[in-house]
């Protein structure tokens, strides 16, 4: 509990999320508003517009000739694609360093966090489920709470573990008893303070419990324990609980999360540019 | 010096370099299934995702080693090629951690392990040691020039298998 106070001001002392995030966030809100704006704000930042145009041209996006203009990019990729490419590059810096309090390799919350982003495409692609314009956010931010709380876990390890071995508490609820705080609500509450939509603030905070009336959340939830089912991010293990009603409700049954794990498998396979960052 | 082979996921490595060490990481719900021929000294290591490949006939064609029921042939396979002999073979199996509650949906690391334990069986060979479900993330590794096998249980110290 000693360390509520200190996370407060953390969560206020993390860099916001550039400008640009929240041009797309108004975008995704109103279709209508002008994607040139856009365009116009990241032109502004040479080194962004650098990244961005790498990350089009990296194999994942496949695309025949190398382009070398944010206008190509949004003609050969589409706006929905640039939005992605946006938000990717824009997340990245947070989660490059993050992780260690979870067992995670430099690195590995970013590669979980990227996966899972591709992975909720993926489940809509294949499923059938709903397209949303937050939910590919919402999975790539969703362990942003993460970011600030590893270095608390990482102090009071011994005895969130003992929670977890002794006493079989999921990893986030003992974080919570020894903390005071877990990471998906200090997650939604430096979604909070960057003014990120109502969705994904929710999202963030329901990820591990997520209510089945949110369709975003409970996609987000399977995200991540397919994730960590294949070891991307997985950390000190499982300790996590898998929510069955969430897949009645979603409609889905045990084949199609084995179909999307080997095409998310597959589209890593063609990501590393996204992952190596 | 040791020379250390990743094996990474839906992967596999086969080799008789007796420096070798096979190593493979974050085993969660997947399993790595490890063989030794300690006549000849040739061993394998794969590390497999899910139990059948019907469910994408066509991924497992391009990479046999996702799936239990086309990645274990291979794996023998493989090894044959060396000269290991299937009566001779050692097999250790570790992976397969569940999500709690892991009733209905989320039972991959189970269905993983049964799968196995059928291939196995069909083709008359034993598991001879194991190390199976939890919720625990593990690391394993097969020394070539011994036969060893090594295994990392989450934050847990190393201990042979
Ligand atoms: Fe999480
Ligand atoms: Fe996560």
């Amino acid at each position: 509990m000693k360390h509520i106070r200190i996370i407060a001001k953390d969560i206020k002392e993390l860099p916001p999320l550039p400008e640009v995030a929240q041009k797309v966030f108004s975008l995704l809100h109103d279709p209508k508003s002008n994607v040139q704006d856009l365009v116009k704000v990241i032109q502004l930042d040479q080194a962004m517009t650098a990244n961005i145009l790498r990350l089009c041209n990296s194999a994942y996006f496949g695309l025949k000739r190398k382009i070398s203009s944010l206008q190509e990019a949004l003609v050969l990729l589409g706006q929905k694609k640039l939005h992605e490419i946006i938000m990717t590059d824009s997340s990245n810096k947070y989660y490059k360093k993050a992780g260690l309090g979870y067992n995670l390799e430099k690195g590995e919350l970013w590669k979980h966090s990227v996966a899972c982003a591709l992975l909720s495409q993926i489940l809509v692609q294949k499923t059938g489920l709903p397209e949303d314009p937050f939910l590919f956010n919402a999975a790539l931010l969703h362990d942003i709470g993460k970011v600030i709380l590893s270095t608390y876990v990482r102090t009071e390890y011994d005895q969130i573990i003992r929670l977890v071995k002794e006493q079989q508490y999921p990893f986030l609820q003992a974080e919570k008893e020894i903390i005071g705080i877990d990471h998906a609500e200090l997650g939604a509450r430096i979604a909070e303070e960057w003014n990120f939509p109502e969705a994904l603030v929710e999202a963030i905070a329901q990820h591990h419990v997520p209510d089945t009336e949110n369709y975003i959340s409970c996609t987000v939830h399977l995200c991540n324990l397919m994730t960590i089912m294949m070891g991307i991010g997985t950390g000190y293990g499982l300790a996590d609980y898998g929510k069955d009603d969430v897949m009645k409700k979603l409609g889905l049954k045990e084949k199609h999360l084995e179909s999307c794990m080997v095409e998310l498998w597959d589209e890593l396979q063609q990501a590393e540019e996204l992952l190596k960052y | 010096m040791a020379s250390k082979l990743v094996v990474s996921i839906a992967d596999m490595c086969v080799s008789n370099d007796p420096s070798a060490v096979l190593i493979t990481y974050s085993l969660g719900s997947c399993i790595g299934v490890s063989i030794y021929d300690p006549v000849v000294k040739v061993g394998g290591l794969l590390h497999l995702m899910l139990p059948e490949s019907k469910i994408a006939p066509d991924k497992a064609e391009k990479n046999p080693c996702m799936f239990a029921d086309t990645g274990v042939p291979l794996l023998f396979k493989e090894a044959y090629k060396y000269g290991a002999d299937k009566k001779r073979m050692i097999i250790k199996i570790a992976g397969g951690s569940q999500v709690m509650d892991a009733s209905g949906f989320f039972n991959i690391g189970k269905r993983n392990y049964m799968a196995l334990r059928k291939i196995f069986w069909k083709n008359d060979v034993l598991i001879n040691k194991e190390d199976i479900g939890g919720n625990v993330n593990r690391t394993m590794c097969l020394e070539i020039g011994t036969g060893h096998v090594y295994l990392k249980v989450s934050d847990r110290e190393e201990i042979e298998l």
